[in-house]
C-alpha cells in the first residue's frame, strides 16, 4: 500500500472510531427517553400526528377538522360532533400555538394528509398577540423541530430525518445541548416536551371532569407571558388570512370560532383596550375574508363550565360541541352566529344569528 | 444564502466544478456571474449600486494611472473616495445623522418635524466600499498599476467568498491573483481549504450558535438578572462574536482556496493577547490594518508627538467604531478602545508586529485582564442602545445574587475551553490548519469531533452571521 493511501486509510479509521464511539456512547446513555420528546416541541403533536397518519394510510375521510390551541383541543369533542352531524370530525388542536403556528401545522402538515371539507379554527386573544415572547418561542420551536422539518419535506430535512432514524446520537443531540438538564433527566426538567396527553379516537383529549379553580399564578403568567406587549394586526392577522386564502384555493371552507373565555381570563389583560383591539382584529378578518364566524367568547356567564381560565371542562366541552353540531348547516352556509349557554349544572348552548 | 446552509454548499460546488473547466477569462466571467447571483440572493435591488461603485473606482483608477499630473491624479482620487463615502453615508448613516440632529434639536427645546425616510442598508456595503478605496489609494500611490479590465476589477469588488463580510482585501493582494492564470490547487491545498471550511463551520455552529442563546437571554434580561448570569452572558457574547466572525473568515478563506485564490488571515488568536494593542493586531486584522494604513498613518500616525498620536488613535478608533454601525453604542465602543490604546501607549506599552509570541504561564494574568477588558467593551457593541448597555453594566457590577442557569454555565465553559485549545494549537504552531499536521489517526479523530460537534448543533434555521449587518 502506498504511503498516501495508508495515511488516508488510517485517518479514516481514526474518524470512524470517534463517530462509532459517539454512537455507542449515545446508545448506552440514552435508552429511556421516549422518541417523540425530541421530534416535536409538544408530545401531543406527535401523538396526534400518529393518528392522522393512520387515517391517511387507511384512506379514511375526515370531513370536518378542528384546529387551534389548547382551548380548541380541550373544548371540542370530535366524537360527539361526528355522532350528531354524521360528518367525520377530527380534533388536531394542541397546546401552546398562536395563529402563526396553527397556520403552519394546518397548511403544511394536517390539511394535505386529511383533506377535510371544512376547517374550524378556534381563536382567542392569546392567539392574536404579535409581540408575545411566549408565542414567538413556541413558533420558533415548532418550525425548528425535527418533526416539522421532516414533515415539511425538503431534501435536506428528509436526509436529517433519515439520520435521526438510524442514529441515536443524531436523534438525541438536541437534548445534549442542555447538558445539566440532560444529565438529570427528570420529567420536570424535560418539561412540556414530555407531557403526554391521553388522546382518544378522532383526537379527543380524554379528561376527567373537575371543578373550576382560579389560580392567581396562572392569571399572572398569562398576563405577563402570552398576553404581554399585546399587539394585533401584524403577523398573527396575516396568518389567519393566509389560512383562509390557501384553504380557499384548495377548495376547503374555513370557519372561525372566537372561543369561550372566563371573566378571570379577561382580567389577565392589562386593560380593556386590548380586548377591544382583539375584537377589531376579528372583525377585520371577517370583513377581509368573508369567513363563516361563530362568536362564543361570552357564551358562558359563569366559570362553572370551565376547568381553568380558558379551557372548558368536560360538560362545557360537550355543550359547546353540541351547539356547533346542531347549527352546522347554518355555520357552513357562511352565517355569523353568536353562542349563548345556560347556567345549568349540565349546560346547554345554542347559536343565534349575530346582530 | 449562508455559508452554513446546504444551498451555499450546492451553489459553491456547482460554481467550482464549472470554474475548473474554464480558462482565465471564462473563470473570471463565471466568478462575476456567481458573485452577482450570490449578492442578488440577498437583495437584487442593490446590484446596480455595486456595479455603479465598481465603475466609479475602475474609471478613477484609469484616470489616475494615465495621468502624470499630480493635481489631476489627486482629483480622481478625491472624486472616487468622495463618491464611495457619500454612498456609504447615504445608505448607512443617513438615519443616524438625522436621528442625532433631531435629538440635539429636541434637547435645545425645538420640535423638528423632518420627513420620514427609511433607507435599507445594502448588505456588505461597508466591506466592499473600504476595499474599493484601497484600490484607488494604491493606484494613486503607484503601488499598483490600474487594471484595464473592468471584468477583473468587478470580480475584485464582488468576489463572493468574502464580499459580504470580508476579510477586506487589499487591491495589491487580490487583484493580481484575479488577473493572472491560476493553477489547479494541489491535493494539499484542497485538503487545507476543506479543513478551513470545516473549522469555520465548527466555530460558527458549535461555538457561536451554541452560546448565542446564552448571550441573548442575558442581554434580554439586563439588570433583572443576577450578576453571575450577566457575567456568563458577556463571556458568552465574547465567544459568540469571535466564533461567528472567525468562522465566517475561515469559511471564506477555505472556499476561496478551492478557487485557487488566497485571502488574507483575519484573526490570529485575539483572545490570547496580552494587551489591547496586541488584541487589535490580531482581531479583524483586515479592518484594523486598513484603519492603520488608510486613516491613522494619513492622519500623521505617531510622527507628531504624543498628543497628536493619542488624537490620531482616538479618531481612528472612533471612526472604526462608527464603521461597524450607525449607532452611538458603536461610537462609544470604538472610543473606549481608542482610550485603552492611548493609555497603553502612554504607559510605554507596545506590541511587536508579526506573529504574536506563544504565551507563557506568566502571561496568564495579562491575557485574562485583556480578555476581561475587551469583553466588558463588547457590552456596548452588543446592546441596542446606550441605556441598555448601562443597564447591563449596572447589573453586572451590582453584585446582585440570582439563580444561575447551569446549562448556560456549562455551555460557556465548554465553548471557552474549545476556543482555548484551538487557539493555543494555532499559536504554538503558527498554522491555522494545525490539525492536518497531526498523525493520521489523531487527525481523523479530531476531524470527526469537529464534524460531530457541527452536527450536534445543526438542525433548525441557519443563524445569520453577526457581521452581515455591517
Amino acid at each position: 500500500m502506498k504511503k498516501g493511501t495508508r495515511s488516508a486509510v488510517v485517518t479514516l479509521v481514526g474518524f470512524l472510531t470517534v463517530v462509532i464511539g459517539a454512537e455507542v456512547a449515545a446508545r448506552v446513555w440514552l435508552p429511556a427517553i421516549p422518541p417523540d420528546t425530541h421530534t416535536w416541541p409538544r408530545a401531543e403533536i406527535g401523538q396526534k400526528l400518529e393518528q392522522i397518519d393512520d387515517y391517511e394510510e387507511r384512506g379514511e375521510a375526515i370531513e370536518v377538522l378542528f384546529v387551534g390551541s389548547s382551548q380548541m383541543a380541550a373544548s371540542t369533542n370530535p366524537q360527539l360532533f361526528t355522532e350528531q352531524t354524521g360528518l367525520s370530525g377530527y380534533n388536531a388542536a394542541f397546546a401552546g400555538p398562536s395563529m402563526s403556528t396553527v397556520g403552519r401545522w394546518l397548511l403544511d402538515i394536517v390539511e394535505p394528509k386529511l383533506t377535510p371539507d371544512v376547517v374550524v379554527v378556534g381563536i382567542a386573544s392569546r392567539d392574536s398577540n404579535d409581540r408575545s415572547r411566549k408565542n414567538n418561542k413556541v413558533h420558533r420551536a415548532f418550525l425548528n423541530s425535527p418533526g416539522y422539518r421532516q414533515e415539511s419535506a425538503n431534501l435536506a430535512s428528509q436526509f436529517e430525518g433519515w439520520l435521526e432514524d438510524v442514529s441515536v446520537f443524531m436523534r438525541y443531540r438536541r437534548l445534549m445541548r442542555e447538558p445539566a438538564t440532560f444529565l438529570e433527566r427528570t420529567d420536570d426538567e424535560l418539561g412540556q416536551q414530555r407531557i403526554r396527553k391521553q388522546i382518544g379516537e378522532r383526537g379527543l383529549r380524554l379528561e376527567e371532569p373537575v371543578d373550576y379553580r382560579f389560580r392567581p399564578s396562572s392569571q399572572r403568567s398569562l398576563s405577563r407571558g402570552t398576553l404581554g406587549n399585546f399587539h394585533t394586526g401584524g403577523r398573527e392577522y396575516r396568518a389567519v388570512v393566509e389560512m383562509h386564502d390557501v384553504l380557499e384555493e384548495r377548495g376547503v371552507e374555513m370557519v372561525l370560532v372566537n372561543m369561550p373565555l372566563t371573566a378571570d381570563y379577561l382580567g389577565a389583560h392589562e386593560d380593556g383596550d386590548e380586548m377591544t383591539s382583539y375584537r377589531e382584529f376579528l372583525a377585520d378578518i371577517v370583513a377581509a375574508t368573508g369567513v363563516s364566524y361563530v362568536d362564543a367568547e361570552r357564551a358562558f356567564d359563569t366559570s362553572k363550565a370551565f376547568r381553568d381560565l380558558l379551557h372548558l371542562d368536560v360538560e362545557g366541552r360537550d355543550a359547546f360541541t353540541g351547539a356547533l353540531a346542531d347549527s352546522w348547516d347554518a355555520i357552513s352556509d357562511g352565517a355569523h352566529l353568536l353562542m349563548k349557554c345556560n347556567n345549568k349544572r349540565t349546560p346547554e348552548c345554542e347559536l343565534h344569528p349575530a346582530r | 444564502v449562508l455559508f452554513n446552509s446546504l444551498e451555499f454548499a450546492a451553489f459553491a460546488t456547482i460554481t467550482l466544478v464549472l470554474y475548473w473547466t474554464l480558462r482565465l477569462r471564462g473563470q473570471n466571467a463565471l466568478l462575476l456571474i456567481a458573485s452577482y447571483l450570490f449578492y442578488s440572493a440577498w437583495d437584487w435591488r442593490f446590484l446596480s449600486l455595486l456595479i455603479f461603485q465598481s465603475l466609479v473606482d475602475y474609471v478613477a483608477g484609469l484616470g489616475i494611472g494615465r495621468s502624470d499630473d499630480d493635481r489631476v491624479r489627486k482629483r480622481y482620487l478625491i472624486g472616487a473616495i468622495t463618491i464611495n463615502l457619500l454612498v456609504l453615508a447615504t445608505f448607512k448613516y443617513f438615519g443616524f445623522f438625522v436621528d442625532s440632529a433631531i435629538g440635539l434639536l429636541q434637547w435645545l427645546g425645538l420640535e423638528p418635524n423632518p420627513p420620514l425616510l427609511e433607507i435599507i442598508l445594502p448588505i456588505g456595503i461597508s466591506f466592499y466600499t473600504f476595499q474599493s478605496i484601497t484600490y484607488s489609494f494604491d493606484v494613486y500611490r503607484r503601488r499598483l498599476p490600474p487594471t484595464t479590465s473592468f471584468l477583473n476589477y468587478a470580480v475584485f469588488v464582488a468576489y463572493f467568498p468574502h464580499m459580504i463580510a470580508g476579510p477586506i482585501q487589499r487591491a495589491n493582494h487580490l487583484l493580481p491573483q484575479i488577473e493572472r492564470p491560476r493553477t489547479r490547487p494541489t491535493v494539499l491545498q484542497v485538503r487545507s481549504g476543506l479543513f478551513l471550511i470545516v473549522m469555520g463551520l465548527f466555530k460558527k455552529v458549535a461555538i457561536a450558535d451554541a452560546v448565542a442563546g446564552v448571550a441573548n437571554e442575558a442581554f434580554r434580561m439586563g439588570s433583572n438578572a443576577g450578576s453571575a448570569t450577566l457575567l456568563i452572558g458577556v463571556v458568552a457574547f465574547s465567544l459568540q462574536i469571535y466564533g461567528d466572525f472567525a468562522g465566517y473568515s475561515d469559511c471564506a478563506r477555505g472556499v476561496s482556496r478551492l478557487f485557487g485564490i488566497e485571502l488574507t488571515r483575519n484573526f490570529e488568536q485575539p483572545y490570547l493577547s496580552r494587551n489591547i494593542t496586541e488584541f487589535w493586531r490580531t482581531w479583524h486584522i483586515s479592518l484594523s490594518s486598513w484603519l492603520h494604513d488608510y486613516l491613522y498613518i494619513p492622519l500623521g500616525g505617531n510622527q507628531g508627538g504624543k498628543l497628536i498620536t493619542y488624537r490620531n488613535l482616538m479618531l481612528t478608533m472612533l471612526l472604526g467604531g462608527l464603521w461597524h454601525g450607525a449607532s452611538w453604542t458603536f461610537v462609544i465602543w470604538g472610543g473606549l478602545h481608542g482610550l485603552l490604546l492611548s493609555i497603553h501607549r502612554a504607559r510605554g506599552g507596545h506590541a511587536p508586529r508579526g506573529r504574536p509570541a506563544t504565551p507563557r504561564w506568566g502571561d496568564v494574568p495579562p491575557v485574562l485582564a485583556t480578555f476581561a477588558g475587551v469583553s466588558l467593551l463588547w457590552v456596548f457593541f452588543r446592546s441596542g442602545t446606550l441605556t441598555q448597555a448601562m443597564d447591563y453594566l449596572g447589573g453586572l457590577f451590582s453584585f446582585a445574587s440570582g439563580p444561575v442557569n447551569l446549562d448556560h454555565l456549562i455551555l460557556v465553559l465548554v465553548s471557552a475551553l474549545m476556543v482555548l485549545i484551538l487557539d493555543l494549537g494555532q499559536r504554538i504552531t503558527g498554522d491555522h490548519s494545525v490539525v492536518l499536521r497531526w498523525s493520521p489517526p489523531v487527525r481523523g479523530a479530531a476531524i470527526a469531533v469537529l464534524l460531530l460537534s457541527v452536527l450536534m448543533w445543526s438542525g433548525g434555521d441557519a443563524q445569520p452571521f453577526i457581521y452581515f449587518q455591517f
